[in-house]
């Protein structure tokens, strides 16, 4: 691989640190932080669990399959995905029960081939995407009893066998997504800035060397535990983490057990802007986000009633003839959606390793980041209309489950489907998932942009570097997603060629 | 409620097991194995209290959020399937009979009918008779019009309808308090949490787990 001349390191400017705020220190020392919130959550998760087996057989009346696929994997994990990182992680209920088990774990090593994150994409795209819906176990409250208590089992299991959150790192099936979207959010944990730390998803990284405080230190408390505490579940090394870091959980367990109070810092930067300090990008991350926009841009924009195409939904069901026909077309459109973004990406990623001069294994994960705002944007917009069309029926749920009884409209903040345009079906929650992604395009656009200024240090060729993706960007916005949104919507008119 | 003889036998065995708790240390003559551990004070009296509160509640359990409508122990019922099927079908029911589709009519009017009486349980036990016989008296009315395929008294009763179920929403919409739920739903597991987290660290340990 030929060397490839990085832009100069930027000066390092004055950070806000959280963990300077009095309240919030004494938070992160305190022994209950975050035991009171992984106790809350499991005893959660066991009543939903219970009410999974036991309860109602109204999927929407359900505290286990409304609340995990309606309310836990859609606004809570997104928002605090999206404003603490993967912060979710350290009180996952699964995640606490495989750290249970970890504690009277036989330690045995996972093996070498699969710490990565193909287990976990693996389980996600056949599990969650692909067989959730011709299952049903997300609408069958038992069946999701069974699933979550199969998942829990496996959890536990590995915690047993293996040292290490293998089960969180390698194998949940939302980890290798959660690992990437945390990158936007503005908060991340890390030591104090040294010039030795390296950022930016450069071709050859040097090693990050650690913050000067952290050399003296023999006995690392911060990752490998004290005598009361243990060190970081996740084996990461604070001293050398620098914002890249997609695997902090926020548990401040590093915090409490190190020896110089200061060293690490939980550093607000910008939203996003960790996007382009990605250092050590992996094939498994770039995969992860085109996982994303085949679901955001592509599933979502085609695979839905007036928005499908003519030829999936004649051919669908005779090309997978086992399956239902809604099934059927539902599986056609993923497919299709997902061989197109993998193959419009690596073409992308070719001509990017020709510019370059490098090799394809080492520059196709680098500008898959730069892709990450658009589905951020689309999953805002469409968490937004959600709140505005089903909010009321949230509330309803949550307070009856804790002896309100009340029914409010799911409207909470009234209606809004009146037509925006006369003659269309466009209304403002039309609008919530058409214009955000709009804005999602710019920020991707320079992330882009600052991608290729950190490999290449001429501005020029940085925009050369950018400009194919940012033409592919608009081409997945405006053409694969945008284009069958206004047909949905009868905004522009449906064309013969696709819709017959 | 009779508490069963496998709901006591379970109650009785979670004493015992939490015994030691209770008493403020672990040591045991018959389990010289482990250290002695005590537990403070606070730890003690927050856990005493969680265990009360929770033989009190498997004695008497909090009754489901979704129990069935005619149970007349039965709590409040959610009724957001209902209601939401209630106000579809009354729309899609005004509009069939401004389009006099009486065949369509026919069938919101069996889906309203479907969803009616676990709202009307409810407004029941809310004592709301003349929400009740408001709803019911314009339903009645409107499938008589509907059965006779009278175009001007189903426009007239379908707006009576609408105006019932606005009565309906308006009264749903107003907060009927549970005391004894909202204690068990929210006291109790505060106090569990509190528990729990109060004795981690020492049995944490006790047992040489470090958290």
């Amino acid at each position: 691989m030929s060397q490839t001349t990085l832009a100069p390191e930027p000066v390092a400017r004055r950070r806000i640190d959280l963990l300077a705020f009095g309240p919030l220190d004494r938070l992160s020392r305190s022994s209950f932080f975050p035991l009171v919130l992984q106790v809350a959550v499991l005893l959660l998760f066991a009543a939903a669990l219970y009410d999974g087996f036991f309860g109602t057989d109204v999927s929407s009346e359900n505290l286990l399959t409304w609340g995990a696929f309606t309310i836990f994997f859609w606004p809570v994990i997104l928002a605090t995905l999206v404003l603490l990182g993967r912060a979710w992680c350290a009180v996952c209920p699964i995640g606490t029960i495989a750290a249970i088990a970890n504690r009277f774990t036989l330690g045995l090593r996972w093996p070498r081939l699969l710490s990565n994150l193909s287990l976990s994409l693996i389980a996600f795209v056949l599990v969650l995407w692909m067989i959730r819906p011709v299952t049903e176990f997300d609408t069958v409250p038992s069946q999701t009893a069974w699933f979550f208590l199969t998942v829990a089992t496996a959890a536990a299991a590995t915690g047993l066998l293996f040292s290490g959150r293998v089960f969180c790192r390698h194998v949940c099936p939302i980890s290798a997504h959660l690992a990437v979207i945390s990158l936007v959010a503005p908060v991340s944990l890390e030591s104090a800035p040294t010039s030795g730390l390296r950022s930016g998803p450069s071709l050859d990284v040097p090693r990050a060397q650690a913050v000067e405080a952290c050399r003296g230190c023999t006995g690392h408390p911060c990752t490998r535990g004290t005598a009361e505490r243990e060190g970081c579940a996740w084996g990461l090394y604070p001293a050398v983490m620098g914002a890249m870091n997609r695997y902090c959980s926020l548990c401040l367990k590093c915090v409490k057990n190190c020896p110089a109070p200061g060293t690490i810092k939980a550093v607000v930067s910008w939203p996003f802007s960790r996007l382009w300090k990605v250092s050590q990008p992996r094939p498994g991350e770039a995969f992860s986000i085109l996982i994303l926009m085949a679901i955001f841009l592509f599933h979502m924009a085609w695979g839905h009633g007036t928005r499908m195409p003519t030829f999936v939904h004649d051919a669908a069901p005779n090309v997978l003839p086992f399956l239902s026909a809604e099934d059927a077309m539902y599986v056609s459109v993923e497919v299709i959606g997902l061989v197109t973004m993998i193959g419009l990406y690596s073409a992308l990623a070719v001509l990017s390793s020709k510019m370059l001069h490098a090799r394809f294994r080492a520059v196709f994960p680098l500008f898959a980041f730069a892709y990450l705002p658009l589905v951020v944007f689309r999953a805002l917009g469409y968490l937004t209309q959600d709140v505005l069309r089903s909010g009321g029926r949230w509330v309803t749920f949550a307070l009856n489950q804790m002896g309100v009884s009340i029914y409010l409209d799911p409207e909470l903040f009234g209606s809004f489907s009146d037509p925006i345009f006369e003659g269309t079906t466009y209304n403002v929650y039309a609008a919530l998932l058409t214009v955000p992604i709009l804005l999602g395009l710019l920020v991707a656009a320079y992330a882009a942009y600052r991608i290729a200024r950190s490999l290449v240090a001429d501005n020029g060729t940085a925009c050369r570097l950018a400009a194919p993706h940012i033409a592919l960007m608009l081409v997945i916005v405006l053409a694969l997603y945008e284009f069958p949104y206004l047909v949905g919507y009868k905004i522009i008119g449906a064309p013969g060629l696709l819709y017959g | 409620m009779i508490p069963s003889p496998l709901a006591a036998r379970l109650a009785w065995r979670r004493v015992v097991a939490m015994s030691p708790l209770l008493r403020g240390y672990t040591s045991s003559p018959l389990r010289p194995w482990y250290s002695a551990v005590r537990f403070g004070p606070g730890a003690r009296i927050v856990f005493g209290v969680a265990l009360l509160a929770a033989a009190i509640t498997a004695f008497a359990p909090a009754p489901a959020v979704y129990a069935q409508p005619g149970d007349e122990r039965a709590a409040p019922r959610l009724l957001i399937a209902e209601m939401e099927a209630l106000t579809a079908g009354a729309g899609k029911l005004s509009g069939a009979v401004r389009k006099a589709d009486f065949e369509t009519a026919q069938s919101q009017l069996a889906t309203i009918n479907r969803n009616w009486p676990a709202v009307r349980a409810e407004l029941q036990r809310r004592e709301k008779s003349d929400v009740i016989n408001s709803f019911e008296s314009a339903l009645g009315g409107l499938s008589t019009a509907i059965e006779a395929g009278d175009e001007e008294a189903a426009t007239v009763g379908t707006a009576q309808l609408q105006r019932a179920l606005g009565a309906v929403n308006e009264t749903l919409g107003s907060a009927d308090l549970d005391a004894g739920r909202i204690l068990g739903a929210v006291g109790l597991p505060l106090l569990i949490i509190a528990a729990i987290t109060a004795v981690l660290p020492a049995a944490g340990r006790r047992i040489g787990v470090k958290l």
